[in-house]
């Protein structure tokens, strides 16, 4: 009985304790919205870390809800700091007050762009400010804000040294002196192929897809091997991060040229007249979802653009310097008798779309399979009953298993199948006249084993097949390229101040051997202001496919021939870093040498009573150069965006063979506010080219000599800048409306290169404006909820 | 009351985690169904509404590529008859034309002749219309009164030398061949003088590389041989209907009918 009545006591003593507790608890229990400042919409998905210590050690974490609401119990403490983070928003920290059972929050948005994270500098994700290669973050958001319609534009408008231009074969990418070749660009840190002298199909990349564009200059070869000599442009898809996330948008622009009028069916070039008119208009979709343990992201884009002439008005004049030709006594100016006809810029219309898939089963193991498909058609402006249409698709997956929380190891494949064919515009067949296939099974592993080290050592096989007909014959024939590659990192941060990356990439091929490229940077941050960057690296460039094998005859006029004896061109690549920021004001200075030796060129050379184009491992070359970027919040509603660029490019034997300027600037001034339920951008930015010289191999009659010899004309093209300005108005962050007006200043070029194969021009048709609406969809279904 | 709220807001957030998977899955099957009837239309439906073409089409490539740099396709357009059908020079030789009147118009590449000036002892001769309008013209009484006839001339009009022919000019006058090279990559293949219709050398303009052969879509007249009658010709296109993808034409399609007396 005793017993009993002692048993019931402490059950009784139990119950009580629990209530005490219980309602202890309740009282600590704490209620926050994160609203963003100014619109006051909630902020959905943020991350929410707390902890019962300043230090924030031994944190809890938790997300928002789609009302921006998150509920959570203060530590035992009963001190409560805060730290709330989320994408494109300046980071909150605070403390929470005894007894506050609701507290609303106001997120700031990220202007000054210095809470990015960003992957490509060193494979492995860290904010901007902490990576010891300097990277430069393009946000895809802020680009579509910005009223750009596609990447070829937003690049070149926001990156400085940056330029597109049209050349004989289409798009010619150019940065710091260097041509495509040694630019590497990356969807989601993977390689595409499909590519013309370096340049792929820019028309492939979604701008509406686009979390953020990072990109490192310099030689970035240990970790992303061939072809990263100049610079990685690396394209980080979105990924949703909300539990749904739709948005649908159309552009309308107007047109740039009207070539014809009243077409009929009786037209013989009935399909090429209606092709060559067709609207400037795109439409797209994003969307993606979260549940649970599924993450899904969906986009698709399809746009059409309409094709224009550019017209030279004054004849061709080509100077042949006694610099670049030490036989002539003088320069020779020659003009020709005839007109220049109009350069056609191709018209294109494409869809692409992309899939990702993520499971996360366990807080140890993450996996994705993605894939994504392309197809295009380029409406050229030539007359030949034929058109282009090539078609991508890529295809991948990647798994990461936490062993251990100091140890991961990374698998993935990735692959890219890419076609290119010839349509007949009056009959329905077309012709298969390029292939080519990329696959790429890569092994990384991660350890943080070693305090303050986060080591990353990996191993990738790379797989190009290409399929043309220029190999043999003109038949369609198949060349390949093995490599295998090793490479290792380690990111050492000694102390808050001091950060050190060393790295090495060893490649094997059976057609180059072995190379080895090692990298070493360095990061000291005296303070949260200022940050000092050095940086050496060694690139390399492996020839690729067509420098190897090509052997075109072009009907009997000149040969294109590959060489099979090129090697490898490497470059070294220094430079020194200063960056200062504050809320207001950010400042980066770089200054850098790169330094090539068996640089790759073609060169046009005759025997068997013709010219043919031959590729060598010809030349050193040396670029030095520096770059400015800066971005100031001026007020609260209005930022400056400005950077220079220079670059100056050794020349061989009095020759410049490269067809950068040595001046680039880029501007911009962007205006913004932000009410209850509505806002309103306003941007107005401004590219410059300086003016460009260089020279092309020619042929000159010699008059003293009674003979033509091998030369050099000077090509001059002007300096130019383009303006572009846009406003863009969201309402009840439902509907968001853009009108902009790109080249407002209508530019147009006058001189569309020299000689008959140097077009060197940016692809303007003079000013022409464009309406944007973008639907929210997601907070349309929220409201309508509601 | 407050449980009811939860519960409420519970079921809420089911319904819409439910809505929004829903709407997920419609919405990607929705653009796979997109892409895939906007890749159909841009790849395999391509729409092939053109008319046939009704005109006449060359009956070979004639020109630099044959070999021969004068290699002139004749046409009698009285008779219909043609010269030079399967070859170069085979009915008539470079020169023999001259003396001919039994040929009204000409063509080697995208330059033509007519029977006059130096070209031919006979009437011939162009004038231009102007741009488009070919079915407007049916009769000789619309041609203007004023016309000036522009006829043949031998100082005004290039041709694209053959390999051959430039070869054996460099060996009759003994000049150099890795100097002379008959292709230059900045200047195009050699090219002469011939005698040829300076007028109709606008009816197509050639630019390059990439070539591009511009017609100029103008109709013009070319009076006969006999200078009795009256052909409107209208060049349309360097390719003919049927040529093969990658084919570098030459088989030049166009328009040609006789005016009304």
């Amino acid at each position: 009985m005793i017993i009993k009545i002692e048993t019931g006591r402490k059950i009784f003593s139990l119950f009580l304790l629990l209530f005490v507790c219980l309602n202890v608890m309740a009282d600590r229990t704490v209620r926050l919205t994160i609203l963003e400042k100014g619109t006051r919409q909630p902020v959905i998905a943020a991350n929410v870390e707390y902890a019962g210590n300043e230090k924030m050690e031994k944190s809890s974490f938790t997300v928002t809800d789609i009302n921006g609401i998150v509920t959570f119990t203060i530590p035992q403490t009963g001190v409560c700091h805060y730290r709330i983070s989320s994408m494109g928003f300046v980071p909150l920290t605070g403390i929470i007050d005894r007894g506050t059972k609701e507290l609303t929050l106001y997120l700031d948005q990220d202007v000054m762009g210095l809470n990015e994270i960003v992957v490509t500098g060193s494979r492995t994700a860290r904010p901007m400010k902490l990576s010891p290669v300097a990277t430069q973050v393009l946000s895809g958001q802020s680009l579509v804000n910005a009223g750009y319609g596609n990447l070829q534009q937003a690049l070149q408008q926001e990156t400085p040294g940056l330029n597109i231009q049209k050349v004989g074969f289409g798009n010619e990418i150019s940065m710091q002196g260097l041509d495509a070749r040694h630019v590497l660009f990356l969807m989601d840190g993977e390689r595409m192929t499909g590519d013309m002298a370096g340049n792929l199909d820019y028309e492939r990349f979604n701008l509406h897809a686009l979390d953020r564009i990072e990109i490192v200059k310099g030689a970035s070869s240990t970790l992303y091997g061939s072809r990263a000599a100049g610079a990685v442009i690396n394209l980080i898809t979105k990924k949703a991060t909300k539990p749904l996330r739709v948005e649908a948008g159309v552009r309308y622009g107007q047109m740039n040229e009207r070539n014809y009028k009243d077409i009929s069916k009786k037209d013989f070039q009935y399909m090429f007249e209606k092709n060559v008119d067709r609207p400037n208009l795109q439409s797209w979709v994003s969307a993606g979802a979260r549940s649970g343990k599924f993450t899904s992201q969906t986009d698709v884009w399809y746009s059409v653009s309409d094709g224009f002439y550019l017209y030279q008005e004054e004849n061709d004049r080509k100077v042949y310097t006694k610099e670049a030709n030490p036989f002539l006594d003088e320069d020779i100016i020659i003009r020709s008798y005839m007109p220049r006809p109009p350069m056609g810029i191709e018209g294109s219309e494409h869809v692409s779309a992309s899939q990702k898939l993520y499971w996360d089963p366990s807080d140890r193991l993450t996996m994705q399979v993605y894939g994504s498909l392309f197809f295009m058609n380029t409406y050229d402006m030539i007359q030949d009953l034929v058109f282009s249409q090539s078609r991508d698709f890529t295809g991948g997956a990647k798994a990461t298993y936490k062993i251990k929380d100091w140890f991961s190891v990374t698998a993935g494949l990735h692959t890219d199948f890419y076609d290119r064919f010839k349509r007949h515009e009056r009959r329905d067949e077309r012709q298969k006249v390029y292939k080519s296939r990329i696959l790429q099974p890569r092994l990384t592993i991660t350890s943080h084993y070693f305090e303050g080290h986060d080591l990353i050592f990996g191993v990738e096989h790379f797989t190009d097949d290409l399929t043309s007909d220029r190999f043999v014959n003109r038949e369609m024939t198949t060349r390949s390229l093995k490599e295998t590659e090793y490479f290792l990192q380690d990111e050492w941060t000694i102390n808050p101040r001091w950060m050190i990356s060393t790295g090495v990439r060893t490649n094997f091929s059976r057609v180059f051997g072995f190379m080895g490229m090692p990298k070493i940077a360095a990061k000291y941050s005296p303070d949260e202001q200022w940050s000092f960057r050095a940086n050496y690296s060694m690139g390399y460039r492996s020839p690729s496919i067509k420098e190897l094998f090509f052997n075109w005859d072009h009907l009997g006029m000149f040969q294109i021939k590959g060489n099979e004896y090129l090697q490898p061109e490497k470059n070294n690549y220094i430079s020194l870093g200063s960056e200062y920021s504050n809320d207001r004001l950010f400042l980066s200075g770089t200054l850098y040498g790169n330094y090539f030796r068996d640089k790759i060129e073609g060169v046009w050379r005759i025997y068997d009573m013709q010219y043919n184009f031959e590729y060598m491992n010809l030349s050193r070359q040396r670029l030095l150069g520096g770059e400015v970027l800066a971005r100031w919040r001026m007020f609260d509603f209005m930022t400056l965006n400005a950077t220079y660029s220079y670059v100056d490019v050794s020349k061989r034997d009095g020759v410049q063979i490269s067809t950068s300027s040595p001046h680039a600037a880029t501007a911009g001034l962007e205006y913004r506010l932000r009410k209850p339920r509505y806002r309103l951008t306003g941007n107005f930015n401004m590219s410059f080219m300086g003016e460009k010289t260089f020279d092309v191999q020619d042929r000159v009659y010699v008059e003293s000599e009674g003979r033509t010899r091998d030369a050099y004309f000077r090509c001059e093209l002007p300096a130019y800048a383009l303006f572009n300005a846009s406003v863009s108005q969201t309402f009840n962050n439902m509907v968001k409306v853009t009108l902009g007006v790109d080249n407002i200043f209508n530019y147009q070029p006058k001189t569309l290169g020299s000689g008959v194969t140097m077009f060197n021009i940016p692809a303007t048709a003079g000013a022409r404006a464009h309406l944007q609406v973008e639907l929210m969809i997601e907070e349309m279904i929220r409201v309508f909820k509601k | 009351m407050k449980k009811t709220n939860v519960m409420n807001s519970k079921i809420k957030s089911n319904r819409l985690i439910h809505i929004f998977r829903y709407l997920h899955g419609r919405m990607v099957l929705t653009a796979v169904c997109g892409i895939i009837s906007v890749s159909l239309l841009i790849t395999g439906c391509v729409d092939y509404g053109a008319e046939e073409f009704t005109g006449k089409i060359l009956p070979r490539v004639s020109g630099y590529t044959t070999g021969v740099t004068n290699d002139w396709l004749y046409f009698n357009l009285r008779t219909g008859e043609v010269f030079n059908r399967t070859m170069p020079n085979r009915d008539i030789s470079e020169g023999d034309q001259k003396e001919r009147t039994d040929w009204d118009l000409a063509f080697c590449g995208y330059r033509l002749r007519t029977n006059s000036g130096t070209s031919g002892i006979g009437q011939g001769g162009a004038i231009d219309l102007g741009y488009g309008t070919y079915d407007k013209w049916t009769s000789v009484s619309q041609l203007p009164a004023n016309a000036e006839w522009i006829v043949d001339t031998d100082t005004d009009v290039y041709v694209t030398m053959s390999q051959n022919d430039w070869n054996k000019y460099l060996i009759e006058h003994n000049l150099d061949f890795k100097d002379n090279p008959w292709f230059d990559p900045n200047n195009g293949p050699q090219k002469t003088l011939t005698s040829a219709n300076r007028l109709l050398a606008n009816s197509m303009e050639f630019s390059g590389p990439p070539p591009v052969y511009l017609p100029s879509f103008h109709t013009y007249v070319v009076r006969s041989a006999d200078g009795g009658r009256y052909f409107k010709l209208q060049i349309i296109s360097w390719y003919n209907t049927n040529t093969e993808i990658g084919d570098t034409g030459g088989q030049i399609s166009y328009y040609c009918d006789e005016l009304q007396p």
